[in-house]
Order: structure tokens, then C-alpha cells, then sequence
């Protein structure tokens, strides 16, 4: 006897007879297991529904049985039914779990998946995903995406693209004998135009999260620096795309090359949506423009949470432009900022101090891995803490923190209590250091829950009074070190 | 045995039942006791469940499982927690690296700019020197010169190639080195990667390795805390298994003492019963014996009975058939009858049928001659119209001759005197006789001017003022009040009490429908009329007690003018009922200030009262009217000897209502006392007011019976000329005859025979003077012929040939009036 999918192994397993119950006296001799289900299963040809099911999963296109008979038997069909039903009828019809798992699987053998919950917007995603990235533009039908999307858009919540396909590089004309044209191969101008995603996304209502990439992956010989180009044509298209999602929350445009105007003009599109809550640009080339759009981003939307811009090539100005959003006190509730992989200087790290010390709550977590802070400028970020009570978390892995830093490091930690996490991976710092550290977290975490006097906290001394505003201790000042103060004086 | 039942209790309560005081036991103490346990366990199970689960957990010891589990999870945290760091080393270390790539590459990019720039602006300087030396070139002739100096040019030239193509080849060199740190790059990339990977697959089994080992402890733990558990359950099964033991034996023990007791019981009980059955026995054989000799007594008697009975028997039989005998013949009797009140029925039926037909026969005929009478009333009419119509021709026909002959005579009156007599005409005849139908014509018109004349008296009256309706409101309502409170015995019983509870007015309400109901009053003006009729009865409780000092005070100047004028006001206001009733109703309440008693002679009719009750009022009458006022007796007799147009009552209440109607002869408002408070009503006198409404008030069926016969009256086929008598004809054509007087007659008489004597004389003249003519002819034409020749003679006129005067015309004229200008209209 077949055992349906529907019960799980682990049920069975559980409920299995144990051993030792098989073999004591009284169970030994017996000739009849009902408890064993397979007994049959070399000795009997299988059961004629089974049959029936057989017949039927191969009609499905002409006959669709599932609403006549029983569940157990649509259990069985489930299993039977071929992966290669045209979506057409399937995705209507069929709401079965194993059945798109079973798909997923047999369709993309090489993809792993881990704790999918729902597998038919996995493998209808997957579907269009396929279908999106292995398309040319160049013979792309409108319609037949508009159908796929159609089919599929109730179930899809999720859309990554890994690739896309780019349209063919126009050729100059073939030299006629008599007639004078430009035959030279540059004064043809440049296309780096992909498929319109737009007619496709305004169909998928219900996505929350899309993930793209400008590029071709595995071209091996047939490499191409034009490849991974795309073009603002591509861009507004998306935009346009993205004006009828009324859910995303999750925009991400990865290892692309997307400068500054484009990400100008993509910006100023989701800032109308105010689902959006995750913002993700690593590896591409932003650059000081684009992130002065990203800190106007931030000031005025009201629902980001996470930014992330990793390796993007930006500099003071840019770094400025987003600690510029983040003193204004913006109303968004910002966790999260990734800034690493970009190289900063010790200017940089005052900006960055600057905009901590002032803005104290908005975000959860900073990640600064391998941003080349060294020297003063690792001794400023470290100091930050000192002032800062937002964070809890900070990630410095990768730059250089010994020398000076370290004990700024250490004089910061034990004046904020809030802080749990803090990376400090490859950063040339002593073992007593990292064990200080350590410690004074564990203390942080032992604190967790527990009110804290607010003047405790943040010393009022320093904050709003006079000598806050003295350029030695005002955060601007690149040679203050934020947290390194003169004995305190009480007033009177 | 209690003693034992006690000790097994002991035993039981020492292994298995809680020390505690249970709320079942029969001890009220212990009760109370396990009631209040009972309540202080819920109100802690309540304050556990509100507690948040933390403390609970606190509270409790933590098991092994726990503890197992909370030591896994932190394990397994910590081990993830690591494998994390390892695998994410990984990227940091390659993003480290990054980093100094970056710095170290940005730093080559720096060198090799600047080598650039100052290779660059080395070889600017240097072509500089080789393009300035052209200008000198050209300057020369000399063609060896020139080569030598091309020469020389081309060898600078050379020179900045070389350096140029050194920094090239540098260049180059550069970029091939970052190739191979890019292909090194790349060899580290894959290692990373594999080292990634063998970190991750390390991590994998690490992670698998601690989840099995933490299950292992936790069941484990598990394993040790069932262990723990059975062996605590075994040894309470244990217990309760020796308990029982114990319980069975001391349970066996105490049955088996039962038995020997129960048995030795048996045993004394069942000598007992033995005795106790012999003596039975006996005694009731004994009884047995004497039963018996009854039965033989009974025997006997029963054989007596039986041939009694037999006779009856007999006896009975025989009537029964008289009985059936008597039956069968007044069924036949009753069978007569009812064919007998058939026959009558149906005659009566017959007799209902025809009835009912000749009825509607009847009605039809009826119908019939109505419909005749009707025609002939028509035609009747029809035929006065048109006898009236001629009678007043041939009237007027006979009035203008008699007046055209009046005319004619009055000229031949004045011709005569003028002619004849030679004086001026007399005296005009007195004018015609007045016809008597015109007396029936101008009569109409005149009583419709007075009819018509009497309604704006009433429209005055009636906007007279809103208190007069208010007062007239109250009244009524009062009145109404009162009849409901005084007529219970025109309401059932039931009702009453069914209304008991309602509020007064709902009562009212209820009460008066039943009594109304009962009196037949239907419509607003029976009310009206029911209102005039006790208005009679009300009075004014305020003036009451003024007036009657007023009349003490000064009776006897007021007791003659009040008789004096007392005769008077009862001729000149006989018709006007408004009057009279107010001064009944001033009679009224004197009769109610002056006594209760004359009220009531006033109120009841005397047939209402019994012989006794009446000569008892009669008396109290007496007294009072001698003691009270005299003045009222004497207007009582005065009454008396008037003939009593009025009733007693009335006459009486004129008497004394004389002087408020004098007082104030103009009264606006018949619902108000004079000085202007409401009126009431005393409730002795509501009945009496009934009795008078219900004698007065003709219930509506009635009235419309009475209306039907009003409505049938003869119908009055008068005509004026129907209307006059033969005297008052024959009067007015005497008055015609006699218009000339019977002195003229006969004067004209003797001028007619004078006339007519002279009339012959004048006859005889003429036929002489026609004969005188006829002889002047013939002597005329005798002369002609007797002259025969003579010549023609001038004509000479005859000297009797006079010219014809014109006849006399009276030289006065004729003043008398035609004698009808128009003739009279009927």
C-alpha cells in the first residue's frame, strides 16, 4: 500500500513500533502485522484507483477530475500528475503543495531550495524568472509575458532576476560598391536596452519583494563589456513597472551598473511608495550623486528600514549626504545601514561620528566592515559609541583598529550600555582588548530590559550646554575624538 | 464494631485520603473548616493564572527536562553563533584584503600617474627644444648643414620615443603584474571558496554533531525523570496494594462476626415465631366453627328472600307490560301531536310568507299612490296655477272695461256738462275700488323681510365673547361631572369596579358613555339641550351669600315694586325663554341659600316621593315660606290667583328674579352669574334635572318618526284666487257699480228723457227743413221755367248756407285722473 505524502515521514516514523515491542514474546510469533503497510507491495499488483489515477493525471489538459472525487484520491493524483502540465491549466486548477514542489523540482534540478513555505508562488516565480532571464529582447512578444504574467501574478510574492538579456548591437550598414555611408563601427550608437519590464510587473499585484541584476552570467567566451551596461530607458521602464506594485517592501538591484542618474530616477519613483522598507544597492556605482539622492530618500520617506549600499564608490560627499538625512531626525524608522567595502577617510569618519552623536536612536545597526578606517579615523568611529545610545549593534571588521583606538574602544563601551554586538574581526587588536570587549557586552546583555537612568546615559554636560558647542568637543571637528572628555565638572 | 468501622477509617485516611478537613464529613465544624480550605485553593489557583508565566516557571523547581533543554539551546546558540563567526571569517578576511588591494592599488595608480605627469612634461620640454630648433633649421641653406640638423633633430626625437617607449614598456610591465595578482586573485577566490565550503560542510556535521548529542541529553534526561517517576508511582501502588491487603482481611474478620451473630438471631426468632403460630392457629380454628353456624342462619334466610323476591318479581313483570301498553299509546298521542304542529307550523309559514308578500304588495301600492298623489298634487297645482292665471285675465279683463267704461262715462259726464248743461265738469268719481288680490300679492314678500331681518340679531350675538364658551365649557363639564357622579344606578356594577382604579377624568369618561348610552343621547345638541336644562338648576355659590343679605336686609322696600313689576315682566318676557330662565335659576339658588328642603320641593316632582315624604315637604314648605320671607308667599299667591301659566316652581322663581332682570336688563352671558363668577350646581337636584331633560329630550329614533309625520302634511293648493271669498268679490264689483252716484243716475235720467223729447222736436225740424229745401228747389227751377229766356242772373249765394262750426269742446279741462292708469297686476 502506497502511503500518501500527506503523512509525513516523521509521523511515521514516530508512531512506528519499536523494536523492542516486536521482539517480546507475545508479538514474535505473529504471522499478521497490521501495522506493517508495505507488505503487499511485491505481492500484489496495486490497487485499481491507483490505475484510474495513472489514466487520469495524464488528461489533466482535457479533464480535470478534481472537484468529483474524493480527497484521498486527489492526494493520490498529486503525486502522479506530470510536472510539464502547461500552466494554463495547473495553476488554476491546482493548489496542491506537493504537486509544485514535486514541479519545482523536476523542472529545476539544480536549484536548492530551503524553508520554502508556499511552493506554487515559488515555482510559478521561478517560472516567470526563467522565463524573464533566458528571453531576447530582440523577439520578446509582449502578449505572451502579459498572459504568463496574468497566470501567475495572483501567487507571486517574491521575483529575483539573476540575468538579462540585452537587444543586439546594431552593425553599421554592408559597404555598397557605389553609395558613401559611414560604415565605421563606432558612429553606431550604443543600445544597452533590455526586455520593457514594465507590462510584466504591473500585473504582479501581489509583490513584496523583487531582486534584479543587469548582466549576462555564464558567457564564458562570448564576453562583452556592453553586456553589463543597461540603459535609463531600462530604468524608467521598471519605474513604471514599480508605480502598480502597492506591496513591495524589499527593492534590490545588485552588481549592476547603476550610476548616479539612474539611481536619481529610480529613487524618485519608490519614494512614492511608502510599502518600501529595505533598499539594497551593494556592488553597484551610486557614487556621491546617488547617495545625496539616498539621504533625500531618507529624509522624506516614512517607512525604510534598511539600507543597504555596500562597494558603491562613494565618497565624502556622499557620506555627507546621508549623515546630513540622518541629523535632520528623519521620520522613517531606519535600522539599518551597510556601508561597507567603501573606502573612507578620516573625514569621512568625522561625518560619520557627527551624524551618530547627533542622531542617538534611529538606527539599530551600523556595518562598516572593511572600510579602511586606520589611525584617527578608526579612533573617531570607535568614539562614536560614547555618544551614541542607538546602536546596538556595530560592525567594524576589516579595518584597523589597534593603537589609539583601541582604548577609545574600550573607554566607549564602558560608558554605553546599550551596544551588543560589536565586530571586530581582523582588526589588529590586542587579546585584551577583545576580551575587555567582550566582557563589557556580556554586561550590556546582563542589562537588557533593565531601566536606565537617562542621565546616566548621556551626560547632559556635553550635549546641550555651551561646551558642546566649542569646536574642541563638537563632533565636526576632526580632531576631537567623540567620548574623550575633560574631568567632569558639577555644576552648582 | 465501631470501634473496627473507626479503625479501618484510620488506616484509610493514613495512606490515601488527605488530612484535611473534607467539606462531605458529617462533623459541621470540619465542614466549615473544608469549606474555607476550599475557597483559600480557588483564589490561589485564581492568583497563579493571573501571575505571567515567567514566575511560574520561577517558582517551580525546574525539572531535568528543563534544565536539559535551556543548557541545549544555549549550547546550540553559542555553537551556532561560532560557526557563524568561522564562515563569515571567511568574507572578512577576503574584504580585508580587498581593502589593502584597493589601498595598495590606488597607491601603484598615484606612482604611475605621477611617473607619467613628469615623463610627460619631461618630454614637453624636450619637444619643445626639437620644435623650436625648426625655425633655425629653416634659416639655413646649406643642405649639408640641413641633413646634419635633420640628423641631429631626428636623434632628440629618437630619444623622447625611447623614453617615451621605456615608460611604456613599464607600463605594461605594471599591467602585467596586476594580471598575475589578478590570476593570483583569482587562485585565492577559489580557495576562499573551497575553503567557504569546507568551513560550511565542518560547520554542518559540528551543528549535526551538537543537535545529536543535545537529544541524546535530552532524552537522556527524559529517560532519568520517567525513571525517577515510576519508581514514585510504584511505590504508591505498592502502598495502596498493602493497604488493601490490610483492608480485605480486617474487612473478611468483621463479616464472619456478622454471620455468627446473624445467625444466633435467626435462630431466637424463629422459636419465637412457632409459639406465636400455634396460638393463631388455634384461635382461628375457633373462629372457623362459629362462621359456620352463621352460614346456616344465612342459608335459611337467603331461601325466605328467594321466594320474596320471586313474587316481586311477578309483580313487576305484570306492570312492565302495563307500562309498555301506556308507552306505545302516547307515542302514538305524541305522533298526532307533532303532525298536528306540523301542519300549524306551516301554516304559519304560509301565513309568514304571505305576510311578507302582501307587505311588499302593500308597499308597492303604497309606492302606487304616492306616486299618484304626487301627480295629482302636481296636476292640483298645475290646475290652481292656470285657474288662478285666468281668473286673474277675466279679473283684469272686467277691471279695464269697468275702467274703460268709467272713462267713457266720466267723458260723457263732461261733454254733458260742457255741452248740454254749459258748466264746468264736476267733481271726479272717487277714485276705482281696491282689487283684494292685490292684498294677496304684496303679502309675501313682506314676511320674507321679516324673516330675513331676525338672523343678524342671532350673528350678533354670537361672537359675544370667548369667556361665555369658556364659562359655557365649564359648565358642561361640571354638569357632566355631576350626572356621572350622581346616576351610579344607570352603570352596572361590574364596570364600576372594573374602572375603580382608572384616574377620575378616564371614569368620567367610561361612566358617562354607559349613562348616555342608557339615555339615548346621541348628538351634540342633546347635550346642548341637557346644558338648558340644568342651567335652570345652577346657581352661583359666590353671590349666594350677598344676595341673600341684600334681601334681608331690605325686604319690604323691594316686595312691592318686585310684585309690581313682577306682572309686567311675566307678560312682556313670555316668549323669551333666556330671560326666564335666569330668573328660574336666580329662584334656584335662593331656593338653595334659603333651604335645603324647599330645593328639594323645587327639585322632586311629587309623584316622585311617597304620600308620607310629601306631606312631611309640605309642612317644612309651609314653615319656612311663613318664617323665611314673605315676600315669596305673597308672590306665590299672587301666582296663584294669575292661573299659573307658568309651573309653581317658575312662578315662584319670578317672583324673585324680578330684580336682577331690572337691575341689569342686559345680560351677555347666560353661563355666568350676573357679577360674573361660574355657575355650579347643587347634586341634589341632578335627578330632578334629569327627570325634566328625559320628559323634554325626544330620543333621535323618536324624533325622526315625529319628523316623518311633520313631513307629511296636505298640501296647501291656496291660490290667491282661491283665497278670496264671494263677499269680498262681489263687495269689490258693487263698489265698481256703485262708483257714479245713484243721484247722477237719475239726473242723467232726466237728461236722457229731456234729451229724447227733444230729440223728436229736432227730428220733426229737420224733415221740415229738408222739406223747405226741396220746396226752394222746385220754386227755383219753377222760375226757370217761367222765365224761360230770361238772361242768367248772377249766382247768389243762399244766405242760410252757413259755414259747419265745429263741434263744442269743453272750454275747462278734464282735471279728474283716467280712471286706471295701468291696469292692476295680479
Amino acid at each position: 500500500m502506497k502511503i500518501p505524502y500527506v503523512v509525513s515521514s516523521n509521523t511515521r516514523k514516530a508512531y512506528s513500533t519499536s523494536e523492542l515491542m516486536k521482539a517480546s514474546p507475545g508479538e514474535a510469533s505473529r504471522k499478521i502485522n497490521a501495522e506493517d503497510f508495505e507488505w503487499d507491495d511485491e505481492l500484489t499488483p496495486a490497487p485499481l484507483t491507483y490505475f484510474a489515477a495513472l489514466a487520469l493525471s495524464r488528461i489533466f489538459h482535457r479533464l480535470n477530475p478534481l472537484r468529483k472525487i474524493l480527497q484521498k484520491d486527489i492526494d493520490m493524483l498529486m503525486d502522479l500528475y506530470p510536472a510539464d502540465i502547461p500552466l494554463k491549466f495547473s495553476v488554476p486548477c491546482i493548489k496542491d503543495e506537493q504537486y509544485w514542489k514535486r514541479s519545482f523540482y523536476s523542472k529545476f534540478p539544480s536549484r536548492k531550495e530551503m524553508g520554502v513555505s508556499y511552493w506554487k508562488g515559488k515555482f510559478l516565480s521561478a517560472c516567470l524568472q526563467d522565463y524573464l532571464e533566458n528571453v531576447k529582447p530582440d523577439i520578446f512578444i509582449e502578449e505572451d509575458a502579459i498572459e504568463l504574467a496574468k497566470l501567475v501574478s495572483p501567487y507571486i510574492f517574491e521575483l529575483g532576476l539573476n540575468q538579462l538579456q540585452m537587444v543586439r548591437q546594431p552593425t553599421p550598414p554592408v559597404l555598397s560598391e557605389d553609395a558613401v555611408e559611414d560604415a565605421c563601427v563606432y558612429s553606431v550608437p550604443k543600445v544597452y536596452d533590455h526586455i520593457p519590464l514594465e507590462p510584466v510587473l504591473v500585473r504582479l499585484f501581489n509583490l513584496n519583494e523583487i531582486s534584479l541584476i543587469f548582466g549576462i552570467n555564464n558567457l564564458q567566451d562570448g564576453y562583452l563589456m556592453r553586456y553589463f551596461e543597461f540603459s535609463l530607458a531600462d530604468c524608467e521602464s521598471l519605474c513604471r513597472g514599480l508605480e502598480y506594485l502597492q506591496h513591495l517592501r524589499i527593492f534590490r538591484i545588485n552588481r549592476s551598473n547603476l550610476d548616479c542618474s539612474k539611481v536619481k530616477l529610480i529613487l524618485q519613483n519608490l519614494v512614492k511608495r511608502e510599502s518600501i522598507e529595505e533598499l539594497d544597492f551593494n556592488h553597484c556605482k551610486i557614487g556621491d550623486y546617488g547617495m545625496k539622492a539616498l539621504g533625500g530618500f531618507i529624509f522624506i520617506h516614512k517607512n525604510v528600514k534598511r539600507i543597504r549600499i555596500a562597494n558603491n564608490r562613494f565618497k565624502e560627499v556622499g557620506v555627507q549626504g546621508i549623515a546630513y538625512a540622518l541629523q535632520m531626525k528623519p521620520a522613517a524608522p531606519i535600522e539599518l545601514l551597510d556601508f561597507s567595502l567603501n573606502p573612507m577617510s578620516l573625514e569621512c569618519a568625522t561625518i560619520f561620528a557627527a551624524a551618530f552623536v547627533r542622531c542617538k536612536e534611529k538606527p539599530q545597526t551600523l556595518i562598516v566592515n572593511s572600510c579602511g578606517f586606520h589611525g584617527a579615523s578608526a579612533e573617531k568611529m570607535a568614539g562614536l559609541l560614547s555618544l551614541n545610545r542607538g546602536l546596538t549593534r556595530l560592525d567594524m571588521a576589516a579595518n584597523n583598529l589597534s593603537g589609539e583606538a583601541e582604548k577609545t574602544l574600550i573607554q566607549a563601551l564602558e560608558q554605553n550600555k546599550r551596544v551588543l554586538r560589536v565586530d571586530l574581526r581582523s582588526t589588529h587588536i590586542s587579546e585584551e582588548t577583545q576580551a575587555k570587549v567582550n566582557e563589557l557586552l556580556e554586561r550590556n546583555k546582563k542589562l537588557v530590559g533593565q531601566e536606565t537612568e537617562p542621565s546616566e546615559e548621556i551626560p547632559p554636560l556635553y550635549l546641550n550646554e555651551p561646551e558642546y558647542l566649542i569646536w574642541e568637543y563638537n563632533p565636526n571637528n576632526p580632531d576631537y575624538i567623540p567620548g574623550r572628555y575633560p574631568e567632569r565638572i558639577p555644576e552648582v | 464494631m465501631n470501634g473496627k468501622y473507626g479503625g479501618r477509617d484510620e488506616d484509610e485516611e493514613d495512606v490515601l485520603a488527605p488530612k484535611e478537613p473534607q467539606v462531605t464529613s458529617e462533623d459541621p465544624n470540619e465542614r466549615k473548616a473544608g469549606r474555607a480550605l476550599r475557597i483559600k485553593r480557588r483564589q490561589e489557583a485564581l492568583k497563579r493564572a493571573e501571575q505571567p508565566l515567567e514566575e511560574i516557571f520561577k517558582e517551580e523547581e525546574p525539572g531535568h527536562i528543563e534544565q536539559a533543554t535551556t543548557s541545549a539551546a544555549e549550547e546550540l546558540q553559542r555553537l551556532a553563533l561560532d560557526g557563524a563567526a568561522k564562515v563569515t571569517n571567511v568574507k572578512v578576511t577576503t574584504d580585508e584584503r580587498e581593502v589593502i588591494r584597493r589601498a595598495l592599488f590606488s597607491a601603484k595608480m598615484r606612482d604611475s600617474m605621477a611617473k607619467m605627469e613628469a615623463e610627460a612634461s619631461d618630454s614637453q620640454i624636450q619637444y619643445d627644444a626639437i620644435s623650436v630648433n625648426w625655425d633655425f633649421m629653416l634659416a639655413i641653406k646649406d643642405p649639408l648643414d640641413i641633413d646634419a640638423a635633420i640628423k641631429e633633430q631626428k636623434r632628440k626625437c629618437d630619444v623622447v620615443l625611447k623614453q617615451k617607449e621605456k615608460l611604456i614598456d613599464e607600463l605594461k610591465q605594471d599591467l602585467k603584474k596586476m594580471d598575475n595578482a589578478y590570476y593570483e586573485d583569482l587562485d585565492k577566490q577559489d580557495k576562499d571558496i573551497k575553503e567557504l565550503s569546507d568551513r560550511i560542510e565542518k560547520q554542518l556535521t559540528i551543528m549535526q554533531r551538537a543537535y545529536e548529542k543535545q537529544l541524546f541529553l535530552i532524552e537522556q534526561a527524559i529517560n532519568i525523570e520517567r525513571e525517577i517517576m515510576v519508581d514514585h508511582n510504584n511505590k504508591r501502588w505498592e502502598a495502596l496494594y498493602k493497604q488493601r491487603d490490610k483492608e480485605e482481611v480486617a474487612h473478611m474478620e468483621y463479616k464472619f462476626e456478622q454471620l455468627d451473630e446473624h445467625k444466633l438471631e435467626m435462630e431466637a426468632i424463629m422459636w419465637d415465631h412457632h409459639a406465636k403460630y400455634r396460638e393463631a392457629k388455634i384461635e382461628l380454628e375457633t373462629l372457623i366453627q362459629e362462621l359456620q353456624k352463621e352460614l346456616e342462619k344465612l342459608k335459611a334466610t337467603c331461601i325466605i328472600n328467594t321466594e320474596k323476591i320471586g313474587y316481586n318479581y311477578q309483580v313487576l313483570k305484570k306492570r312492565e307490560e302495563e307500562n309498555v301498553f301506556v308507552r306505545s299509546q302516547q307515542k302514538r298521542k305524541l305522533n298526532k301531536m307533532s303532525d298536528v304542529a306540523n301542519t300549524l307550523r306551516a301554516k304559519i309559514r304560509k301565513a309568514a310568507d304571505d305576510g311578507a308578500m302582501e307587505e311588499i304588495k302593500a308597499d308597492a301600492e303604497i309606492i302606487k299612490l304616492m306616486q299618484a298623489m304626487d301627480d295629482l298634487e302636481k296636476k292640483c297645482h298645475h290646475f290652481s296655477h292656470v285657474n288662478n292665471y285666468k281668473f286673474c285675465q277675466v279679473w283684469r279683463m272686467s277691471v279695464s272695461r269697468c275702467n274703460a267704461l268709467c272713462g267713457r262715462v266720466r267723458r260723457a259726464e263732461t261733454a254733458l256738462h260742457a255741452h248740454v248743461l254749459a258748466e264746468p265738469p264736476p267733481k271726479p268719481p272717487p277714485p276705482p275700488p281696491k282689487s283684494p288680490l292685490s292684498k294677496f300679492v304684496s303679502l309675501d314678500p313682506v314676511t320674507t323681510t321679516v324673516v330675513s331681518g331676525s338672523n343678524p340679531m342671532d350673528g350678533k350675538e354670537n361672537p359675544m365673547s370667548i369667556a361665555a364658551h369658556e364659562a359655557k365649557d365649564r359648565l358642561v363639564r361640571h354638569i357632566l361631572q355631576l350626572i356621572a357622579d350622581n346616576t351610579g344606578f344607570l352603570v352596572e356594577d361590574r364596570l364600576l369596579k372594573l374602572i375603580e382604579k382608572y384616574p377620575l377624568t378616564s371614569r368620567n369618561l367610561c361612566t358617562l358613555d354607559s349613562i348616555f348610552m342608557a339615555l339615548e343621547i346621541q348628538a351634540e345638541e342633546d347635550i346642548e339641550l341637557l346644558c338648558k336644562i340644568f342651567l335652570n338648576y345652577a346657581f352661583c355659590p359666590i353671590c349666594i351669600g350677598l344676595e341673600a343679605t341684600s334681601d334681608m336686609v331690605e325686604p319690604s322696600s323691594l316686595a312691592v315694586t318686585s310684585q309690581e313689576e313682577s306682572h309686567h315682566v311675566s307678560i312682556s318676557v313670555k316668549g323669551h325663554a333666556d330671560r326666564s330662565s335666569t330668573r328660574i335659576r336666580s329662584s334656584v339658588v335662593r331656593s338653595i341659600s334659603a333651604s335645603t328642603s324647599r330645593s328639594m320641593h323645587v327639585g322632586f316632582r311629587p309623584h316622585d316621593l311617597s304620600a308620607a315624604d310629601q306631606l312631611l315637604m309640605a309642612e317644612a314648605d309651609e314653615i319656612i315660606q311663613k318664617c323665611g320671607d314673605p315676600k315669596v308667599t305673597l308672590a306665590v299667591s299672587d301666582n296663584a290667583s294669575e292661573g299659573g301659566s307658568t309651573s309653581g316652581k317658575r312662578g315662584r322663581g319670578v317672583t324673585v328674579a324680578s330684580q336682577p332682570t331690572v337691575v341689569s336688563p342686559k345680560k351677555p352671558n347666560p353661563f355666568l352669574c350676573p357679577l360674573g363668577h361660574f355657575l355650579e350646581i347643587e347634586s341634589m337636584q341632578v335627578l330632578t334635572a334629569l327627570n325634566e331633560f328625559m320628559s323634554a329630550f325626544v330620543p333621535p329614533e323618536k324624533k325622526k318618526l315625529y319628523g316623518i309625520l311633520d313631513s307629511v302634511k296636505t298640501p296647501d293648493f291656496g291660490s290667491p284666487s282661491r283665497k278670496l271669498n264671494v263677499e269680498e268679490i262681489e263687495q269689490y264689483w258693487s263698489q265698481w257699480k256703485n262708483l257714479f252716484s245713484s243721484e247722477k243716475d237719475r239726473f242723467w235720467d232726466g237728461l236722457l228723457s229731456g234729451l229724447n223729447n227733444y230729440l223728436t222736436i229736432l227730428q220733426d225740424r229737420e224733415r221740415i227743413h229738408e222739406d223747405v229745401l226741396q220746396l226752394r228747389q222746385r220754386n227755383a227751377a219753377l222760375r226757370g221755367l217761367v222765365r224761360g229766356a230770361l238772361p242768367e242772373l248772377p249766382h247768389a249765394a243762399p244766405r242760410y248756407r252757413r259755414p259747419r262750426r265745429t263741434p263744442f269742446v269743453a272750454a275747462t279741462p278734464d282735471l279728474a285722473p283716467p280712471p286706471f292708469a295701468k291696469l292692476p297686476l295680479i
